[in-house]
């Protein structure tokens, strides 16, 4: 029954009410949280990434996600954040230089999390390896991928010459590359870009002949001979018209815009499958893909299944937990993978790599398909790559093939200097 | 009152201090400058140079050692020294005789002259900026524009300048001396300073022009010119963004535009060598701080101050 008593303590509790209001808004907001996630790549990576990170702030209320781009200077900008103790929790490291992190003991084991918080039993079996540094996970791998043959397919039906598949050696190639130069025969464009310089050309050639490119206990595991006959090949195939100039290949910065292939002097490519996604847009043409040449046909195929990319977390994160969720959620999650599709790689949760297939378009599912139908010819996941394997890459690899393409330095020199300048970076 | 007479009271000195507290307030955003973002960085850049610093490691003491390997056992360090050495030699000379030429010419009281000093200006106040560089790695190019007049005019297919390990370096060179502005426009009001009268004067006595651009221009001239030879020496040697932004760091092809700053840099953000980086930046130092000596030595033999 309301009388005035009841009246005036319902109002009372109403006023209560109003006055606590506030503190109820400073409660919510003491949940809130950012979390910072910074990678590289192009703005249709970020896109992408970004659409993830709303999908699972709204997941996850009170979070916020603060997305950071690196171009260029990604690298020494992690570095500097990381020295700096301002870190992002969680940032994108590739296979290249992930042993370089993992190494330096930057990101926080993931071990802990691995089967609870991260969910790992529909991904693709041993995928785990690749982020396994010192027999600790050390990041999570986002994606597979494997090395590929790109090549634009109007200018083999133009010349009449068929692309290069499972049985053609690298002599093949040659004969190829030089007929197809020919073929085209405009002022600098050749059939290929000079790939001596590539140490991810470098590895399948490796393997072919039974080497590897580094063994477990972080040194080379190649010699002078074999480098040698690598840098021979690629001065031959130069020699003969097969490959681009020397001052054409020293433009090329280890990137898809400034490969040969995208500035308009070659016609083929040897690059990671997810990449052709991004050489298709900057092709007019369509953009096939193969497998890389072989040492002899049927032999090894010198492909592996390789991590996309990883994510690390910092290891002075402030919600190591949370960030777990989220790589949990990048992996596993249906929808997240939608919006990812294979930008970075095919999927490795099996489930989502299926559920994706029909929504792929024609040049991801090009690169999907090429990645499964190499499951029969690929071999191990090789050694994961030591400490200063990126001063290596960024260093020696190119210098010494650019060396050889502007001809001041013999294969055999070329080989050995490999050889030595390898053995004193990585000690 | 005599000169001598003691005063009759001195301020005790919390209060002659609080007198020059104003002044000390208003130098504040200089001092808090110098001490905490020059001085301390400093300081510690010094002692990680006699360190092993690999980012997440704590520095460990290693003594002189980085100091024996750069001047030992490190090919690219001479590289470096190589490049750089060629890039100062070529470009100062190179910038001082452009900048001196174009303000004698400006200074003929030509028509317009504000406008072609803001024209001639320009390219100082961009050249240094990236959206330059990447210009010019276009005008170098194999397909660029040098190398579309030299197949017009004289029917010669060039290389690519930039790519090319042999030319890279002068492309470089090239890009320096284009930003000739700031020399010039100290050179012109240097070349105000100089009495007309003393011109007059040698005129009726018969001297030539070039006689006259020798005997009075010049010798007045050379405190400016002093002057602008060590701060363009000291950019020189500091000189990072075009190399960097031309090779996108990597100082290629073949080490060939490898300048000082590029190599510390990739020391230090690549191979996480922050010890051995300092080291080489302590170096620098010691070079740079050794040419301005050398220099204000040498000026008393050939630098005239008419005072």
């Amino acid at each position: 029954m309301l009388n005035r008593r009841n009246f005036l303590n319902l109002g009372l509790g109403a006023a209560a009410a109003t006055a606590m209001t506030p503190f109820l808004g400073r409660a919510a907001l003491a949940a809130e949280q950012d979390m910072r996630l910074f990678w590289f790549g192009s703005p249709g990576r970020a896109e992408r990434t970004m659409a993830v990170a709303k999908l699972f702030e709204a997941a996850n209320p009170g979070m916020t996600i603060l997305g950071e781009v690196g171009g260029n200077d990604y690298w020494s900008k992690l570095t500097t954040m990381l020295a700096g103790g301002n870190a992002p929790d969680i940032f994108q490291l590739e296979p290249g230089r992930f042993a370089d992190y993992a190494g330096r003991d930057t990101m926080l084991p993931l071990d802990d999390y691995l089967g609870s918080t991260i969910r790992t039993d529909r991904l693709q079996a041993d995928s785990l390896k690749l982020g396994t540094v010192n027999g600790k996970v050390a990041g999570m791998p986002l994606s597979t991928n494997a090395f590929a043959l790109l090549y634009d397919t109007e200018a083999f039906k133009s010349a009449g010459l068929t692309p290069p598949d499972r049985n053609t050696t690298w002599d093949d190639f040659a004969t190829l590359c030089i007929e197809m130069t020919k073929a085209i025969d405009k002022p600098n464009v050749w059939a290929m870009g000079n790939a001596a310089r590539y140490s991810y050309a470098f590895e399948p050639f490796l393997l072919q002949r039974g080497r590897k490119l580094y063994l477990e206990n972080g040194q080379i595991g190649f010699d002078a001979t074999d480098a040698a006959d690598w840098y021979g090949y690629w001065e031959s195939l130069a020699a003969n018209g097969g490959c681009v100039s020397a001052d054409v290949q020293a433009q090329d910065k280890l990137q898809i815009d400034s490969n040969p292939m995208s500035t308009g002097n070659a016609v083929m490519a040897i690059a990671f499958s997810n990449m052709i996604v991004g050489y298709q847009a900057l092709q007019q043409n369509p953009v096939g893909i193969t497998t890389l040449p072989v040492a002899e046909a049927g032999g090894a195929s010198g492909l592996f299944y390789r991590a996309g990319l990883h994510f690390g977390i910092a290891k002075n994160a402030a919600d190591p937990e949370m960030a777990a969720r989220f790589l949990d959620f990048f992996i596993n999650d249906r929808e997240a993978g939608k919006i990812l599709g294979v930008e970075r790689g095919v999927p490795l949760n099996l489930d989502v790599r299926a559920e994706i297939a029909p929504s792929l378009d024609e040049v991801q599912t090009l690169s999907a398909d090429y990645v499964e139908g190499i499951k029969d010819i690929v071999g191990a996941f090789p050694a994961q790559v030591p400490v200063g394997a990126s001063e290596l890459e960024a260093r020696v690899y190119r210098t010494i093939a650019d060396q050889v393409a502007f001809g001041q330095m013999t294969p055999a020199e070329a080989g050995q200097a490999l050889v030595d300048q390898a053995n004193a970076i990585l000690g | 009152m005599s000169v001598n007479e003691a005063p009759l009271y001195r301020a005790p000195l919390w209060l002659r201090f609080k007198g020059q507290l104003a002044g000390y307030g208003f130098l504040s955003p200089w001092l808090i400058g110098l001490f905490a973002l020059t001085l301390g960085p400093a300081v510690s850049s010094l002692y990680l140079s006699m360190t092993d610093y690999s980012l997440m490691s704590s520095p460990r003491w290693v003594g002189a050692d980085n100091y024996v390997r750069i001047a030992s056992d490190d090919p690219r360090f001479r590289a470096a020294m190589n490049v750089t050495f060629t890039y100062v030699l070529l470009s100062v000379p190179l910038k001082l005789i452009f900048a001196l030429a174009i303000a004698v010419l400006l200074n003929k009281g030509l028509k317009g002259l504000n406008w072609f000093r803001a024209i001639f200006y320009l390219p100082s106040l961009i050249g240094g900026s990236v959206a330059i560089a990447v210009l010019w790695r276009q005008v170098f190019a194999s397909d660029g524009i040098i190398n579309q007049v030299l197949m017009a005019v004289f029917n010669y297919e060039g290389p690519s300048w930039i790519a090319n390990p042999n030319t890279a370096i002068y492309t470089l060179v090239a890009l320096a001396v284009w930003q000739f502005g700031s020399s010039m426009i100290i050179f012109l009001a240097g070349l105000r300073q100089i009495p007309t009268d003393m011109y007059e004067a040698a005129s009726i006595d018969g001297a030539s022009r070039a006689r006259q651009f020798f005997k009075i221009t010049l010798p007045l001239l050379t405190p400016v010119i002093f002057f602008n030879a060590v701060i363009l020496t000291i950019d020189a040697f500091k000189a990072f963004t075009p190399a960097f932004v031309i090779s996108d760091g990597s100082g290629g092809p073949i080490d060939s535009t490898l300048f000082y700053t590029l190599y510390l840099y990739q020391e230090a953000f690549t191979n996480f060598r922050f010890g051995y980086a300092s080291a080489l930046a302590w170096v620098l130092v010691a070079i740079i701080a050794g040419f301005t000596a050398l220099a204000f030595l040498s000026a008393k033999y050939w630098v005239h101050y008419d005072d």
